[in-house]
């Protein structure tokens, strides 16, 4: 089962190792700080193997979150490796979970036996026998368990502290469960912690969680995902998380989805997390946009590229529907290396993003993960030599000057 | 008449010693073509949801472009001035563009066709705009294609009488001011367009008169809105037995498995249908046997691939069970199952040529078509139009 090697510790930041991976050959381990890929329905979105297979820096871990899953997995199922095999994904290990950190998950509808998830025919609702079933059936490599992570800023005491209760309930059943799986046998499965804003939930929670034999944790309920996630920032958490991983063991690894820019992302590394989803790239993607800050310590922006991120209506990247890119023939980021700024013009992918073809959303999506897959690296280099300070000090100059340009902006289409 | 400069070859390979297929070697601008080809169509400046690359790897030599669209977006200056669509979409082998009159007819309600060009009321501003046959040329002359087509008076293939033979005329004096107006001759190879309805004397006029004209090459136009396939068969074959044997025939607007078989033993060269990966975006795949509508119930827990002999990187990968689980749902799917109806149409114009090279083209086409057909109900059409060029489906005894 997946092992995890803590192999040094910068204030709170954290250098890991994730080994034991049975499904990858045997020497390949994976460094943490890292991102798992996104997929919809066991598939990268977009981008088709081959050309993912191409991206620098690629994670060898799928994201699988169940709502895009539901019902195939009966398909997984008659697999010996379940959705491994029926997705055709041998080259990545599978972390499967509840909610799709991209969708906003349904709001005020779980309760004590029942979790609700958006699947494509609607609003479903997931009992432990049923997702413990779908789990068996995908197989993957790590999972976590059923959890109410439905709070945010606003939620009340009351409601945080049910979510906290019943996460707990839902964790020991599926640890019941899980203990009796012959399929699930080679996964490891993961907490979840909860407790939205409240110190004394988190604590709790945290405290709870890990007494139970989980082979890792994963932090939640702090907004209910989709595009509101973006205005989400972890600088008004912070200090919650140092206090909640102070009650968790070094030497499991903590996730937690739905951190989106890069400021956010080096904020939760700084406090202690390990792994992160790529739901940032991927919203750009869909919304026509290019991540175009720079993470490079050694490399100045061109003075371009400073202007064009300051004048985007979107922090760190730039709107590539913008007409200013017409008649643009610079590559989408000058000195980028992907596949993309090789070839293309900016004035090409915004004539594919007005004439609405598919090629616009391959050729950003590419493009984005390989930048985004590259900060990640940047993290690890910068923690092996200690400059992982300059590099947040880089990200946060870059920032739009006023929190309100940002959170003023509620159109995410 | 002199002859125009011309930047094509085309050299004969092989010839089939029962029917009127051949294989050449067309050598354009950008690569060397081989035929029977069939051309995918990327109207935009793009295949949808597959790279240039990726089609590179599917063994397209040659792809169209739709000047309609590419004119209005991003405009013809704007790919002049990047040096052309090939280095616009990145595309590093041959590019074929229409005129655009086809596309301004079907899409636009208001236009109207005068001698002196297309006149239509532009759908974006709603101005009165012409589309003049030198018009059309200059936007492909910026476009840059290795294969640019005539300005035609394009007509229903449904239409009769007295406006089928103003159009064929017409479309003649057209590709007079066409070659006029034509900048790179040395860069870009100009076709004519064969039209004259269904009516085959109209027909033999028309080719006999376009042949007069020294272009690079021709194609056999009119024939792809819907007429009857006994019309078809019979349009293409006395062209081509007018078209002169050195220079491609290119038969547009048809790109179906069994039309192409049909056609390419008709004598022609070159087809483009944009079927395979329109059809591709509601989840069907082409299979020799016919297709299959991947969101079809009875494919959720298909093992099989979409087609165990395809080489291509869907039936490499993926089970017909996890495409229905994906189509129509993420767009991903799309180009999965893009690349394999692109990797489909390659594969039967290889066959196809490779069969013809080995003098086993007679018997291709009747395997082909016990596949397609295990019942044996051929088509009737099929049946004539192949025992016109010596092949007979419904002969037992003939191996
Ligand atoms: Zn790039
Ligand atoms: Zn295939």
């Amino acid at each position: 089962m997946m092992r995890f090697i803590l192999s040094k510790v910068t204030g709170g930041a954290r250098l890991g190792l994730l080994t034991e991976l049975q499904s990858l050959s045997s020497s390949t381990t994976i460094e943490t700080p890292m991102c798992m890929v996104y997929t919809r329905g066991g598939i990268a979105p977009f981008v088709t193997k081959d050309l993912l297979a191409k991206i620098a820096n690629l994670p060898k871990v799928a994201h699988v979150p169940l709502n895009t899953l539901t019902r195939h997995h009966e398909t997984a199922a008659k697999f010996e490796n379940g959705l491994k095999d029926f997705a055709a994904m041998h080259d990545f290990i599978v972390y499967s979970c509840v909610q799709d950190s991209t969708e906003q998950m349904p709001v005020f509808q779980n309760d004590k036996t029942t979790i609700a998830v958006w699947g494509r025919a609607g609003k479903q609702k997931v009992t432990v026998d049923e997702y413990m079933r779908i789990q068996e059936s995908v197989k993957p490599d790590w999972y976590q368990a059923l959890c109410d992570s439905d709070a945010n800023k606003d939620s009340s005491k009351k409601r945080l502290r049910k979510g906290v209760e019943r996460t707990l309930n839902y964790l020991d059943e599926c640890l019941e469960k899980h203990n009796k799986s012959e399929r699930l046998k080679a996964s490891a499965l993961f907490g979840v912690l909860e407790g939205g804003f409240q110190r004394q939930d988190r604590v709790f929670s945290a405290k709870e969680t890990a007494k139970r034999p989980v082979a890792g944790f994963c932090i939640e309920g702090f907004d209910n995902f989709g595009p509101s996630a973006e205005h989400f920032q972890v600088s008004d958490i912070k200090h919650l998380i140092k206090d909640l991983v102070m009650e968790l063991p070094a030497d499991k690894p903590r996730m937690m989805p739905g951190v989106m820019t890069p400021d956010n992302v080096l904020e939760a590394v700084n406090a202690g997390i390990d792994i992160f989803d790529t739901a940032y790239p991927y919203f750009a993607t869909s919304r026509g946009c290019a991540l175009v800050f720079n993470y490079s310590l050694e490399n100045e922006s061109s003075e371009e590229n400073k202007m064009s991120i300051k004048e985007s209506p979107k922090p760190f990247q730039i709107d590539l529907n913008d007409d200013r890119y017409t008649g643009d023939f610079s590559p989408v980021l000058e000195g980028c290396t992907c596949y993309v700024c090789q070839r293309y013009t900016k004035a090409y992918v915004h004539h594919l993003l007005v004439t609405t073809e598919l090629l616009a959303s391959i050729l950003l999506m590419i493009h984005n993960f390989h930048h985004y897959f590259g900060f990640f690296e940047e993290i690890r280099q910068s923690l092996k030599a200690e400059r992982l300070d300059r590099l947040y000090t880089k990200i946060h100059a870059q920032r739009p000057k006023t929190e309100s340009s940002v959170t003023k902006d509620n159109d995410l289409g | 008449m002199t002859a125009a400069r011309s930047a094509l070859s085309l050299k004969i390979v092989s010839e089939c010693s029962v029917t009127k297929a051949r294989c050449c070697k067309m050598t354009l601008p950008h690569h060397t073509v081989d035929t029977p080809v069939f051309m995918p169509v990327g109207t935009q400046g793009t295949l949808k949801g597959i790279t240039p690359e990726q089609l590179e790897e599917l063994d397209c030599q040659i792809m169209l472009g739709n000047t309609y669209h590419l004119g209005h977006r991003p405009g013809p200056k704007l790919i002049n001035e990047i040096g052309g669509l090939h280095n616009f979409m990145q595309w590093k082998r041959c590019l074929l563009t229409d005129s655009g009159g086809f596309q301004m007819v079907s899409l636009v309600k208001l236009s109207e066709m005068t001698e002196e060009g297309v006149k239509f009321v532009s759908p974006h501003d709603n101005s009165v705009m012409m589309l003049t046959p030198e018009k059309s040329i200059e936007i492909q002359n910026d476009i840059g294609a290795d294969i640019i087509m005539q300005l035609d008076d394009v007509v229903s293939s449904t239409t009769t009488g007295s406006r089928v033979v103003e159009a064929m005329h017409r479309s003649v004096r057209w590709l007079d001011r066409c070659i006029k107006a034509h900048k790179r001759p040395d860069k870009q190879n100009l076709f004519g367009i064969v039209q004259g309805g269904l009516d085959a004397e109209l027909r033999t006029e028309c080719a006999k008169e376009m042949v007069k004209r020294d272009v690079p090459g021709f194609a056999i136009g009119g024939l792809s809105g819907g007429e009857e396939k006994y019309h078809l068969w019979r349009m293409v074959t006395l062209s081509t037995d007018i078209l002169p044997k050195h220079k491609p025939r290119y038969l547009m607007g048809v790109g179906f498995a069994v039309d192409l078989v049909v056609c390419v033993a008709l004598g022609c060269d070159m087809f483009d249908c944009v079927y395979p990966t329109r059809t591709a975006r509601f989840g069907r795949a082409l299979v020799r046997s016919g297709q299959l509508q991947l969101k079809n119930q009875r494919y959720v827990a298909d093992m099989r691939p979409i087609d165990a002999d395809c080489k291509c990187l869907t039936c490499r990968n993926y089970t017909r069970a996890f495409l229905h689980s994906i189509v129509t749902h993420e767009s991903v799917s799309c180009s999965l199952v893009s690349l394999h109806n692109i990797a489909f149409q390659m594969k039967l114009m290889s066959d196809i040529r490779q069969s013809i090279r080995e003098d086993r083209f007679p018997q291709f086409i009747r395997d082909f078509f016990l596949e397609m057909y295990p019942t044996k109900k051929y088509p009737e059409w099929a049946v004539d139009a192949l025992d016109s060029v010596g092949v007979h489906l419904n002969d037992e005894f003939i191996q």
